[in-house]
């Protein structure tokens, strides 16, 4: 009657996926356990599911954050309340120190991961957007041999680049210089979101003549849009725009209601707006 | 299947066997008897279960028990120090405290604010109570006693007491 059978508190990425080898059906990762602990507390009392949980948090080198070269190279392990704080973040990416601090509460970025957020497998996880937005790429380290791969390939592989794998370290370029617009919808406060959006322009401020646009949320893994246009600046370009794009992702999706075309319009509106006030007072 | 835990449960060295699917909050409560954290959601939302962790404010029942050993658990039993005395002060005279089934994580998450923010304001206040519910007293006592503790904790660095 038992869903944890057993606990493994992995020293190194070999241990943990030797771990993982040897426990096939049931062995999980565990990282920060804020979305994996309250389905095993729901599984608790069903009988015939089993789960190995092996913590992969210890590992020495998950839980750094260091530049290297033009690179901000952060440990899939370190919790989201470290990244918010990181002066290297702070510094380098504050769109993910902007988008860590909104998600859970406190005592939620006190435990969840960086890396438990991305490969949550969850089109929802807040994190998608920013780390695909600057463009990051994601260190795996299978049984064989490490992999790195690009936002766009890990989202396109699945759970596939998730299989008997770990995500070690996340690269973030940082020559670019970037400005951003931010928004999100959930429907609880802590909530995952429902629909997000993040507008960004790379380069000198006052270039804003092409603008990358992610969006994603709820059943919408994050697509990437890029040489956008804004046309004036009005109000009314960017709503046309934001139209524009939303139209383009609710194209062919099943069960897109015209509520979701709203929310979604209100959120990219909202996240291209703040980006051209960035751009205004850079 | 039991596991060998060693840990330390409010300055006192705890070793034994434990459930390997056993939660931190459960471990807590039915093993060392220590109730002040509570079992609400079991799912890392109502914030009634939160207690120290090497200092750091989390949800015990989205811990497995097994996650903490070699570490150092505080819960509400185990804070005497002045600041939570103070906060408890605050909760009862400003009357943040009704049926007092959030109370103890609500305090446990405020000391662990003061000892972060030493006059945290109206805004900081709420966005570290966000994980926490309460069902009675609709939170503005709380933030307000809240604010009142870290006054009279840091009388120099505080505005004027309300």
């Amino acid at each position: 009657m038992t869903t944890i059978t057993n606990y493994v508190q992995a020293a190194s990425i070999e241990m943990a996926l030797q771990a993982l080898a040897d426990n096939k059906m049931s062995g999980r990762f565990l990282a920060g356990g804020t979305s994996l602990m309250p389905i095993l507390n729901l599984l608790r009392y069903q009988p015939g599911v089993t789960h190995t949980l092996i913590d992969i948090k210890h590992i020495e080198g998950l839980r750094t954050i260091e530049l290297q070269a033009d690179e901000l190279v952060i440990g899939a392990a370190v919790t989201l309340s470290e990244l918010t704080k990181h002066q290297l973040v702070l510094e380098h990416a504050p769109v993910l120190v902007r988008v860590a601090k909104v998600i859970g509460s406190r005592e939620i970025r006190n435990r969840a991961t960086l890396g438990g957020n991305l490969c949550s497998g969850d089109p929802r996880a807040d994190l998608l957007l920013p780390t695909m937005a600057l463009l990051a790429r994601l260190q795996f380290v299978h049984m064989d041999d490490p992999n790195v791969m690009g936002m766009s390939e890990f989202l396109a592989q699945g759970n596939r680049a998730r299989q008997h794998a770990i995500l070690t370290h996340i690269y973030i370029p940082i020559a670019r210089e970037v400005r951003w617009g931010y928004s999100r919808l959930a429907e609880k406060s802590m909530g995952r979101c429902n629909i997000a959006a993040m507008a960004l322009v790379a380069g000198e401020s006052g270039s804003l003549k092409e603008i990358g646009l992610v969006v994603g949320g709820e059943a919408l893994w994050p697509q990437y849009f890029t040489g956008l246009h804004i046309g004036s600046g009005a109000k009314g370009s960017i709503l046309t725009l934001a139209e524009k794009v939303v139209s383009e992702i609710a194209a062919g999706k099943v069960g897109w209601s015209d509520y979701r075309t709203a929310t979604a319009v209100t959120v990219v509106y909202e996240a291209l707006e703040e980006l051209m006030n960035n751009e205004a007072n850079a | 299947m039991r596991q060998m835990l060693k840990v330390t449960v409010n300055g006192y060295p705890w070793e034994g066997l434990v459930k390997s699917d056993q939660s931190l909050l459960d471990f807590l409560r039915d093993e060392l008897g220590l109730t002040g954290a509570k079992k609400g959601c079991d799912g890392g939302e109502c914030g009634a279960c939160v207690v120290l962790l090497d200092g750091r404010a989390v949800n015990s029942c989205l811990i497995p028990v097994l996650d903490v050993n070699n570490c150092e658990v505080r819960t509400i039993e185990g804070l005497q120090d002045e600041q939570t005395n103070q906060l408890q002060d605050a909760f009862v005279s400003v009357g943040a405290v009704q049926c007092g089934f959030c109370t103890p994580g609500m305090i446990v998450a405020a000391r662990a604010l003061l000892a972060e923010v030493h006059n945290p304001g109206e805004e900081e206040i709420r966005e570290a109570m966000v994980g926490h519910l309460c069902r009675c007293t609709g939170y503005t006592r709380i933030a307000a006693a809240i604010k009142l503790a870290a006054s009279r904790i840091n009388p120099e660095t505080a505005g004027p007491e309300r």
